[in-house]
């Protein structure tokens, strides 16, 4: 033996005696838990986390109490991360052949269990470390509402619970399959909880036994507010948390059965029963009227205030979108003669029922019951802007905006706006039953008739669209953006592809000589995005790359000219073309010396220009705009 | 090449020559040149030294990234070459592994098979040959999971045998062993090693002086030393004394059993001089790093 | 040669030597992981396409179905992945039989049993469906196939730096990760396409097939010789049969 060894030898007692009275379980979870967040699946997993948080609030202006929901859907893959690497390093010793060296040790296969159990509350602050920074990175977004401590807990509660199911599992099932199986099959879980079980349920009933599922989305279908979903958050975390101690009992429980952890499993057991069956109820009919009293009275829930004439009201946690709206509206009335402004443009917020916990029955006599199955021809929505609970950040925020503008552009123009504007003639009305089923024209009489409400006209060809177009797109930066990417989808120019019967003349996304013609679908499912289903006019797509140039030219002197002309302008009876030459525009050729370049047989021509120049007779339900 | 073995049992059956090899910043091999004909060539040097990293260049599991090495007169870059080796060399890994549900005769008999012999008569004679050599006789019906870790390595000497090979490489193959396991294994491979070429890397420095007639000493990556097992030994002549006690000069010193200190160093003028074994000339050759390891 | 119990070199022992090969590497290989994933799949693929909802209103519909089939074939690759894995690799390494042929061989004992299971799992997947429409299974095995062959792929990548060829423990989270990050692709590449009525249906097929051929192609890269030359050499290595400098000092 060297001297050198027997010195070693001697001294290492005195090191011994200075740490032995520690519990080794803390140390151990120390240095577990450090390995745990530096370990590559777990490090792999947060640009998962992150490219998943950014993408589902990307197009959305953050609502912190429904994005609070979604920070536990970010933390998913760093939950199943955590699963595998707690599987991992609780199973390492038997991996590399190490079990009979640990054994050789004062510390239990039980303090060691509790040390990988411990560990994974380095992950549980890693993923709250991310919860915090994805609340900071929406703060920095002007956001509305406020977040649920309960929701925004649940989801590092959930890693906590993915780490204590790989610790218990590498306890009982210490194959490498296990933890990426258990991944798969919580996944799968997850999935048939929260859709499949709900499927063949009415989208306002869904199935509550998706509360078992580890993350519960703010609906199954439909895009509702947290206010009219009833989330038994402080429950599903208690739910969560006692299967993690449930999960970590188990795990202690391979090793040696003590009374302290019997008693800790069992009692976790009871907390997992209790919460779990108090979660999964459904929301009672107080809970369901409290929340429908919310839109059968709005205004006892909504803030309002009034800017440049116009009136604005938000509900309450929404109140900071009004200052988002105002911008968006301020500057279409702006360019509008003062004399000319309508008085009575409104925008009062709606919330989304589709898929919350509200049902039809709650809302009866309400105009929001129309949200159940909107009837253009009886609901009558209101003259107010109706925006719900959701609006665009970015190009979205573009195109919302656009949005709201075409309806106040509409409406300062004299365009008819709601199916109460549109009136039916007798001759339209005799069309349109004309060309209905035979077996329902007896029914649909009973509304299609002279004088009747009807749920779209056209504006093509009217020189106060072009107006009313340029006054929505040239309105903020984001809106002309937004005005330009949606002409760049739909080209005004004409494409000939084929020849004889296999002829296809598009223009755009439309196929001419089928469809009925040269509108822009783009604008007019535009208020869809807000859930505004009640306003009417169909865009013209030459009279909307008409208002494209006239956006290349100053705003103020297109301003002035509109001033000038205003009366005439948006006189119904007044054509584009007559706009084209008042403004001097540059004329767009026709569909039909298009079609002549192209060398389309004229016979062709024909029927397709037909079509163009005659709506209705390729349509009868498109009534011109009066 | 020329002075090269034919494959039919010449000289020269191993030639390295400005060997490299690099894993990622490590340095593994830097330039090592050696030659090996019939007989024992011994690899000694500390933890680290790349003789793993040789052996598995030698065992055509690792193309190293520069020089040239010539196996059994052919070239194991070339794939054709690298067959022909490999139906002529003999490996035993520092750590071998194993399918433990296997007994020892399934297992070499499994080894056979990936050794080519399909002629299932004649590779189980073969099988039991080699396992009759490793001294495996009495357990080769034995699961491989109930053997000790001693007769385990046994196995994996038993497959390295097969076939007879020409060429055998073994890594640290008395590691585990006890006394008399290694005492019959000295015999074996001496035995062996009188017609074929039998590279040996240990740590045993009696194993080298038993066993090699030729030594190479590594360290770092480089060869330090290439010769005989007295070649080493010589190295530390003059730098091997006894004293009363510890002398402070010395860089390495213990009490012998006699109860006197055997110091290693540069020795004072008038020490009283001992007879270097290879062990001390190793120490020396390795330097600091040995000397830091030993401690 | 001393012992006369090599074999020649001959295209016929091929094939006898593979026969020899198939007994004990069917006693070699790991059967637990494949075995444990198609149960759990038949389990996953029995819940999760069970509609308890009247015939004439199903509550299953083709995307749960494909959705089901989907996870099984992960399970199932998952459970594939652990075929290759060989605690003898590093022993074996420098035997003639190439590493190629011993991968191909447990693939070759592995893919019945693969077969069998997806040919059990698609018709219980079918089982409630009263949809008149044909069922993509093809689209799907060949989802089936890209996946396995990719998990395959990775253990075979993996087992050079995980302990013991123990590729299969690497496999699995790094076969996850792959299907994770797939489901970030742009809506145009999607690969994970439910529909099968969705017009990405054909084009996101397509794409599985060039997956298909990107994994046998990893594969059979990983599947190389590790003793062959190496194409990778430093800047400042000497000349190949040139020594850089003597050995001995």
């Amino acid at each position: 033996m060297s001297i050198i060894t027997a010195g070693v030898r001697q001294s290492a007692p005195r090191a011994h005696v200075a740490t032995r009275q520690r519990s080794p379980v803390w140390a151990l979870a120390r240095a577990e838990g450090g390995r745990l967040v530096r370990h590559p699946i777990v490090v792999g997993s947060i640009p998962f986390c992150v490219v998943t948080f950014v993408l589902v609030t990307w197009s959305q202006a953050p609502i912190l109490s429904r994005d609070d929901i979604l920070t536990g859907l970010a933390l998913l893959p760093l939950a199943a991360a955590v699963l595998l690497a707690a599987h991992l390093g609780a199973t390492r010793s038997h991996r590399h052949g190490t079990e009979d060296l640990y054994q050789g040790t004062v510390t239990t296969a039980g303090q060691r269990t509790a040390g990988h159990l411990i560990s994974i509350l380095w992950a549980a602050a890693l993923a709250m470390i991310l919860v915090v920074a994805a609340m900071a990175y929406l703060a920095t977004l002007r956001p509305v509402g406020r977040p649920d401590p309960m929701e925004l807990v649940s989801g590092p509660m959930v890693t906590l619970l993915a780490g204590a199911v790989g610790v218990a599992l590498a306890r009982w099932w210490r194959a490498a399959l296990a933890g990426p199986v258990a991944v798969v099959a919580l996944a799968g879980l997850e999935i048939f909880l929260v859709w499949q079980t709900s499927a063949g349920r009415p989208e306002n009933d869904p199935n509550p036994i998706r509360w078992l599922a580890p993350w519960v989305p703010i609906a199954v279908s439909g895009d509702p507010p947290r206010e009219l979903v009833v989330r038994p958050s402080a429950w599903h975390l208690a739910f969560i948390a006692s299967l993690a101690i449930l999960a970590g009992g188990i795990a202690l429980l391979r090793e040696r059965v003590r009374v302290r952890a019997v008693v800790t499993t069992a009692a976790a057991l009871a907390v997992v029963i209790v919460a779990g069956s108090v979660q999964v109820h459904a929301p009672t009919a107080a809970q369901r009227s409290a929340q429908a009293d919310i839109l059968v009275h709005p205004q006892r829930y909504q803030t309002c205030q009034t800017r440049g004439g116009v009136r604005y009201c938000a509900y309450r946690a929404y109140a900071g979108w009004i200052d988002r709206w105002a911008a968006a509206v301020t500057p279409v009335l702006a360019r509008v003669p003062a004399e000319r402004r309508p008085g009575d443009v409104a925008v009062v917020q709606t919330l989304s029922v589709y898929g919350s916990d509200v049902g039809e029955a709650e809302l009866e006599g309400s105009s929001a019951a129309s949200q159940f199955g909107y009837n253009p021809t009886t609901d009558n929505l209101g003259a107010a802007i109706s925006p719900a609970n959701r609006w665009g950040r970015g190009k979205d925020e573009g195109l919302d905006e656009l949005a709201i503008d075409l309806i106040v552009a509409a409406q300062a123009v004299g365009l008819p706006r709601r199916p109460q504007d549109v009136r039916l003639t007798r001759a339209e009305a005799r069309k349109i039953l004309a060309v209905t089923d035979p077996s329902d024209r007896k029914k649909a009489a009973k509304t299609i008739h002279a004088g009747a409400p009807w749920d779209y006209c056209t504006s093509a060809g009217q020189a106060r669209a072009v107006v009313a177009l340029w006054l929505a797109a040239q309105a903020t930066s984001g809106t002309e953006s937004a005005y330009r990417a949606v002409l760049a989808r739909d080209p005004y120019t004409v494409t000939v592809t084929g020849a004889g019967p296999d002829t296809d003349i598009r223009s755009g996304v439309e196929e001419l000589n089928v469809f009925g013609g040269p509108m822009l679908g783009e604008l007019e499912g535009l208020p869809y995005r807000l859930q505004i289903f009640n306003f009417v006019v169909r865009w013209g797509k030459a009279d909307a790359y008409y208002a494209e140039q006239l956006l290349g030219r100053p705003s103020a002197d297109v301003s002035r000219a509109f001033s000038r002309f205003w009366a005439q302008l948006t006189s119904p009876s007044t054509s584009t073309d007559e706009l084209v030459r008042l403004l001097g525009l540059r004329p767009l050729p026709s569909y039909e010396q298009q079609l002549e370049r192209a060398g389309v047989p004229s016979a062709l021509i024909e029927s397709v220009v037909k079509n163009l120049t005659d709506p209705s007779g390729a349509d009868p339900s498109t009534v011109p705009c009066r | 090449m020329t002075g090269l073995d034919d494959g039919n049992g010449g000289k020269q059956r191993v030639r390295l020559q400005g060997i490299e090899k690099r894993f990622l910043r490590t340095r593994a091999l830097d330039g090592v040149s050696l030659d090996a004909g019939t007989g024992i060539l011994g690899l000694l040097g500390p933890n680290g030294a790349g003789k793993t990293t040789l052996l598995r260049i030698l065992a055509t599991i690792l193309a190293p990234d520069a020089g040239e090495v010539r196996l059994l007169g052919r070239n194991p870059s070339r794939s054709r070459d690298r067959l022909e080796i490999r139906r002529r060399l003999g490996y035993m890994p520092q750590e071998p592994g194993f399918h433990r549900n296997f007994t020892a005769f399934e297992f070499v008999d499994y080894v056979a098979i990936l050794k080519e012999m399909t002629h299932r008569p004649r590779r189980h004679q073969e099988v039991r040959r080699a396992l009759e050599l490793s001294g495996l006789e009495s357990v080769s019906g034995k699961k491989i999971r109930a053997l000790s870790g001693g007769m385990r390595r046994r196995v994996a000497l038993a497959q390295s045998l097969l076939g007879d090979p020409d060429l055998l490489i073994l890594d640290e193959p008395t590691a585990g062993l006890d006394p008399e396991q290694r005492l019959r294994f000295r015999d074996m491979v001496s035995r062996l090693g009188e017609d074929r070429t039998i590279v040996v890397s240990t740590h045993q420095t009696e194993d080298v002086a038993a066993l090699c007639q030729q030594v190479v000493v590594m360290n770092a990556g480089r060869v330090l030393l290439t010769g005989a097992p007295r070649d080493v030994a010589e190295v530390a002549r003059g730098h091997v004394w006894l004293a009363d006690g510890r002398d402070p000069r010395a860089r390495l010193a213990w009490r012998t059993a006699e109860g006197r200190h055997r110091n290693i160093g540069d020795a004072p003028p008038g020490a009283e001089l001992a007879e270097p074994t290879i062990e001390d000339g190793y120490l020396l050759l390795v330097g600091e790093r040995a000397f830091s390891e030993a401690a | 040669m001393r012992s006369a119990t090599r074999i020649a070199d001959r295209r016929g022992a091929r094939v006898e030597h593979v026969g020899e090969l198939l007994r004990p590497t069917i006693r070699a290989m790991r059967w637990t992981p494949p075995l444990t994933a198609a149960c759990l799949a038949f389990v996953q693929v029995f819940v999760q396409t069970r509609d308890v909802c009247p015939p004439s209103a199903p509550c299953v519909g083709p995307e749960v179905r494909v959705l089901a089939l989907r996870i099984a074939a992960i399970l199932l690759a998952l459970g594939t992945s652990f075929i290759l894995d060989d605690p003898t690799e590093d022993t074996t390494a420098h035997l003639p039989t190439p590493l190629w042929l011993r991968r191909a061989v447990r693939v070759g004992l592995a893919a019945p049993l693969l077969a069998v299971t997806w040919a059990l799992l698609v018709p219980l997947a079918m089982r409630s469906s009263v949809d008149p429409r044909p069922f993509p299974t093809g689209a799907l095995t060949l989802e089936l196939a890209a996946l396995t062959i990719w998990a395959l792929a990775v253990s075979a990548s993996s087992a050079r730096f995980v302990p013991e060829g123990m590729g299969g423990v690497a496999a699995g989270p790094i076969l996850l990760g792959l299907v994770a990050a797939a489901n970030y692709l742009p809506r145009r590449m999607a690969l994970f396409v439910l529909d099968p009525q969705d017009p990405r249906w054909q084009g996101a097929h397509d794409l599985w097939r060039l997956v298909l051929f990107a994994a046998i192609a990893t594969l059979l890269v990983a599947s190389r010789d590790p003793g062959r030359a190496s194409l990778r050499r430093h800047p400042h290595a000497s000349v190949a049969g040139r020594p850089a400098r003597t050995g001995a000092r």
